[in-house]
C-alpha cells in the first residue's frame, strides 16, 4: 500500500512503548501492531485522533504517502 | 481468528446441520445399495434375471440391458452428492462457530457447484451408456438452475469475506 505508517519513529521520539500507546489509545496491542506493520486496510478518524492526542503530533507525522511505481504511472497518465 | 459476530448459529442452522447428517447417512446407504446391486447384476444369477425381466416389463429396455452399469453410475453420482453434502456440512459448521466468511468457504462453495454440475454430466453419460444405443437427452433444468444459483452465491460470499477482512483490518 502507498500509505506508510511511521509509528516507530514517533514512538522513539516520545520514548513510548507500543504497549503503553495501545493502553492510552484504547485499542488492543494486536491491532496497534497491525497498524504499525502496515497491514491495516483502514484507520478510523477516532483512532487517528486518539493517536495524535497521545503522541502530541499531527496525522502527517504518522501517515506518509509514498507512491509506488504503478500508482505514480496512473497519476501521470491522468494528468496528461 | 475471532469472529466479528459472536452469534453461534441460528436454530435453522442447527437444524440444517442435523438434516445434513441424516441425508448423508441415507446417501451412504444408497451408495452401498447401488454398489451391491451393480456387483450382483454384473454376474449371471437369479437376482439378475429377476431384475432384468422386471425392467423389461416397464418398457425400459435400455436399462434392462445394462442395469449393472446404471447401478455403478448411480453409485458414482451418489458419491458426488455425498461429497457435496460433506462440504455443505463444513460450511454450516463454520456458521455454527460464528464465522462463516472465511476464505475456505469460498472454495467450498465453488466445489459444490462444480461437483453438482459434474454429477449431472456423469448421470447423463451413464444413462446413455446403460441405454445401449438409445440416445437420451435428459437435462434437468432444476439442477442447472441450482448450479447457477450456487455459483452466484459463491461470488457473493467472496465479496462478503473481503468486506469482513476490511472490517477486521480497520483500526
Amino acid at each position: 500500500m502507498a500509505i506508510r505508517v511511521n509509528l516507530d519513529r514517533v514512538l522513539l521520539d516520545r520514548r513510548m512503548s507500543l504497549t503503553e500507546l495501545a493502553e492510552r489509545v484504547g485499542i488492543t496491542l494486536a491491532n496497534l501492531s497491525i497498524l504499525k506493520t502496515g497491514k491495516a486496510r483502514a484507520v478510523r478518524f477516532s483512532t487517528l485522533e486518539a493517536l495524535c492526542r497521545e503522541l502530541d503530533c499531527q496525522p502527517a507525522d504518522i501517515l506518509v504517502y509514498v507512491p509506488d511505481e504503478n500508482t505514480n504511472g496512473a497519476a501521470q497518465e491522468a494528468a496528461e | 481468528m475471532k469472529a466479528v459476530n459472536d452469534n453461534m448459529g441460528t436454530p435453522i442452522a442447527k437444524g440444517l446441520n442435523v438434516l445434513l447428517v441424516i441425508a448423508m447417512v441415507f446417501i451412504a446407504i444408497a451408495i452401498i445399495f447401488f454398489l451391491t446391486a451393480g456387483l450382483a447384476l454384473s454376474f449371471d444369477n437369479s437376482f439378475k434375471a429377476d431384475i432384468v425381466s422386471k425392467l423389461a416389463e416397464t418398457n425400459n429396455s435400455g436399462l434392462s440391458k445394462n442395469a449393472s452399469i446404471a447401478c455403478f453410475g448411480g453409485a458414482i453420482v451418489a458419491s458426488l452428492w455425498f461429497y457435496v453434502l460433506n462440504i455443505l456440512r463444513k460450511i454450516v459448521g463454520t456458521l455454527l462457530s460464528g464465522d462463516p466468511f472465511i476464505p475456505e468457504n469460498i472454495s467450498r462453495l465453488r466445489k459444490i457447484w462444480i461437483f453438482i454440475a459434474l454429477s449431472e454430466i456423469i448421470r447423463i453419460i451413464f444413462v446413455n451408456i446403460s441405454s445401449a444405443g438409445e440416445m437420451i437427452i435428459d437435462i434437468r433444468a432444476g439442477t442447472l438452475f441450482l448450479v447457477f444459483v450456487i455459483a452466484a452465491l459463491s461470488e457473493v460470499f467472496r465479496h462478503g469475506a473481503e468486506l469482513r477482512r476490511d472490517a477486521e483490518l480497520t483500526i
